[in-house]
């Protein structure tokens, strides 16, 4: 399915908070996965598109991130801690019985997608599933089934840890791309202004102070094309 | 040494209904510490914060106040302040749960830390998985920008401060304060090459000073008490407090804030002691990647000087505490896995060498691990510590080489046993036994045209 014209401007919102497009790169992911469900082709060219880059270096920095995921499954990820503290209290059994329920990672009919999660941070809490990023723990092995049941069925219930129901995997990847943050006007004054100080930012590679250039994008290493654009619309930048 | 115990300091607020909100936080001393920093010169706030002793809450325990003096000044670039909140050592929870409930006290922070490096634009560098934090955060920092703490004239004061929440993607190695950078400029993250360092090239390759969210929180408390404050706690090396993240085998595993140099003895009985019937066997005092200690240090006082000279390290305060009912061996492979899977790929001795120790680990457990495995785990250990960009590797190399030092004989009895002694992992004879190919017989399947 191709990308609304929606997401493209919202990607390019984005992209006019940072004084360097690219920084932006992991939020348009984000709202690629909150419109597909995953980073799909169409997503990986958008964003390729919107910064100025190749869409093999968009696949290079998607694949590197466990949040970007390769496939669509559906609407609820449950990721289960096996960390040595979940995992003495019972976080391992509860994956694996959760890849059993599942017949494998993904269950596309029921729309979960199960996975193991590195330390989560709530180790007091442990064993630990997490739905959608919101945390669940401890809880007992059925507690932990009955949570992939009411995923399945869409009925997730509140967080005990934060109270909250989690929104669907996509209403959740919205969120976490900070679209709907609501301090746009400001960041994109901001980020101007960077871009137009005496020394302005620079793309550098890793290992050298060397400004790193892309010739489909931000020509001239030090803000580009985006800010000229933004600079047109944008008032306050001073 | 001063006060030692359990306190509520930074934790004070946690448990005021409503304090995320900025009229409650306001209404408990919120935004003072700020209003006092306005009045201050940068190499002034620089001084009390230096006057502290506060050393950062990351892991390595730098001090802050140096850190911030080591930015680089009038290179007509923009400076930066970047927080990183991207928390994922195992067993560490403490960043956490401070954005969530006072999540003002790090806003507080970054704009006070802005106003002492010179600099006008924070980041949040904030964990993906953290999804109710992120809305806590992003409810702040709209309701800092309305009150004007936030913008082009914070206070009134004619000074700009702007604040980004950047949430990342799910990569541990994104912590380290390199690869976060990279990140945040849009990349694989992968750790640079120091040096540059940070403070003189860093995002952009402009100025820079990364921080944790508990040594940024820290900070406005220091400009409501001052420095003599802090230092009532802990010791002359290590001063004030410190949230501690206490799990494991324990009977009220949760967050606590004890005043550094309390004994580790008396931090595990404040979290409820030992469940019924255990007893401490092994302790990571500060995150997987702190070498393990024994029963016989739990006398130590919890401080950096303390548990460096008992041959481990403070890191973020993550206490994990295991009995004799865990298998060292099993936790040791778990955490191997972790450092394996995270392992950022770029430095061969880390990627390559997690992939062999966890399956050197995972034979021992599993009951099919030879007598020489010990040594050859020690010798892969010393080829990956110290070799590597970053100090993933090395920390990759602490749970192996600290628990085949103190628990020898239980890496030798699941050998001898051919399986695990407490019977953690069952045995497992299907196992394919993987062997490192030896250069001389690469070679000749090359030169024979095939394997």
């Amino acid at each position: 399915m191709p990308i609304t014209e929606r997401t493209r401007e919202e990607a390019l919102v984005l992209a006019r908070r940072y004084p360097m497009a690219r920084s932006a790169l992991l939020p348009i992911l984000h709202l690629v996965q909150a419109e597909e469900g995953y980073v799909s082709e169409d997503g990986i060219a958008l964003a390729a598109e919107v910064l100025g880059l190749t869409k093999a270096e968009v696949a290079s920095v998607s694949s590197f991130y466990t949040m970007y995921k390769r496939e669509p499954f559906g609407d609820h990820l449950l990721s289960v801690c096996t960390n040595p503290t979940c995992k003495i209290a019972g976080g391992q059994a509860i994956y694996e019985s959760y890849v059993a329920a599942c017949g494998g990672h993904i269950d596309r009919e029921r729309g979960v997608m199960v996975e193991h999660a590195e330390c989560l941070g709530i180790c007091d809490a442990a064993p630990v599933v997490q739905v959608n990023y919101e945390m669940y723990g401890p809880v007992t092995h059925d507690e932990a089934m009955a949570l992939l049941e009411a995923a399945a069925r869409g009925e997730v219930p509140a967080s005990n840890v934060s109270g909250e129901v989690p929104p669907t995997f996509r209403a959740v990847e919205r969120e976490l791309s900070g679209i709907d943050d609501g301090v746009d006007e400001h960041l994109a004054a901001a980020a101007l202004r960077q871009a137009q100080a005496a020394v302005p930012p620079a793309y550098r590679s890793g290992e050298t102070d060397i400004p790193v250039t892309h010739p489909g994008g931000d020509p001239s290493g030090h803000g580009g094309e985006l800010f000229r654009s933004a600079a047109a619309t944008t008032e306050g930048g001073r | 040494m001063g006060a030692t115990g359990e306190v509520h300091v930074l934790s004070a607020r946690y448990d005021v209904p409503d304090v995320h909100t900025i009229d409650v936080y306001e209404q408990h001393g919120g935004y003072e510490g700020l209003r006092r920093a306005l009045t201050m010169a940068p190499s002034e706030l620089i001084d009390l914060v230096k006057a502290s002793g506060l050393r950062g809450r990351g892991g390595a325990g730098f001090p802050t106040g140096l850190k911030w003096s080591f930015v680089a000044q009038g290179t007509g670039k923009p400076v930066y302040l970047v927080c990183n909140a991207d928390e994922g050592e195992p067993g560490t929870f403490k960043d956490r749960p401070l954005m969530e409930r006072d999540p003002h006290a790090l806003v507080e922070g970054m704009i006070v830390g802005g106003l002492a490096i010179g600099s006008e634009q924070g980041y949040i560098y904030l964990r993906g998985e953290f999804a109710f934090a992120g809305r806590r955060l992003a409810a702040a920092i709209r309701e800092a920008y309305a009150k004007g703490y936030l913008g082009a004239d914070v206070m009134g004061s004619g000074k700009r401060y702007d604040l980004t929440l950047h949430r990342a993607a799910g990569a541990y190695i994104c912590g380290e304060e390199t690869a976060l950078l990279d990140s945040l400029e849009g990349r694989r993250g992968q750790p640079r090459l120091r040096p540059p360092f940070p403070a003189s090239h860093g995002l952009y390759g402009c100025p820079t000073s990364v921080n944790n969210v508990e040594s940024i929180a820290t900070v406005p408390y220091l400009l409501r008490h001052g420095a003599e404050w802090f230092t009532q706690w802990g010791t002359e090396k290590s001063p004030g407090v410190k949230l501690t993240c206490i799990s494991g085998e324990v009977a009220r595993p949760g967050n606590y804030e004890f005043a550094l140099g309390t004994p580790i003895r008396d931090m595990i009985e404040a979290a409820g002691g030992m469940l019924e019937g255990r007893e401490v066997r092994f302790f990571c005092p500060g995150g997987s990647s702190t070498p393990m200690l024994t029963a016989e240090h739990l006398d130590l006082p919890y401080t950096f000087e303390d548990i460096q000279g008992a041959g481990s390290l403070l890191g973020t305060g993550a206490l994990m505490v295991y009995s004799e009912r865990t298998c060292v061996v099993d936790v040791t492979l778990r955490f191997t896995e972790f450092y394996e899977h995270e392992s950022c790929g770029k430095c061969t001795p880390c990627r390559e060498g997690g992939f062999w120790l966890s399956q050197i680990l995972r034979r021992i457990e599993t009951g099919n691990g030879r007598r020489e495995d010990l040594d050859l785990l020690l010798e892969l250990c010393g080829n990956i510590f110290g070799r590597s960009f970053c100090a993933l590797g090395d920390g990759m190399t602490s749970p192996i080489v600290s628990s085949l030092t103190h628990f020898r004989e239980d890496y030798e009895a699941h050998v001898r046993l051919g399986r695990c002694p407490l019977g953690v992992t069952p045995p497992r004879r299907d196992l394919p036994t993987l062997e490192p190919v030896r250069a001389e017989a690469a070679l000749a399947a090359i030169a024979g045209g095939g394997a």
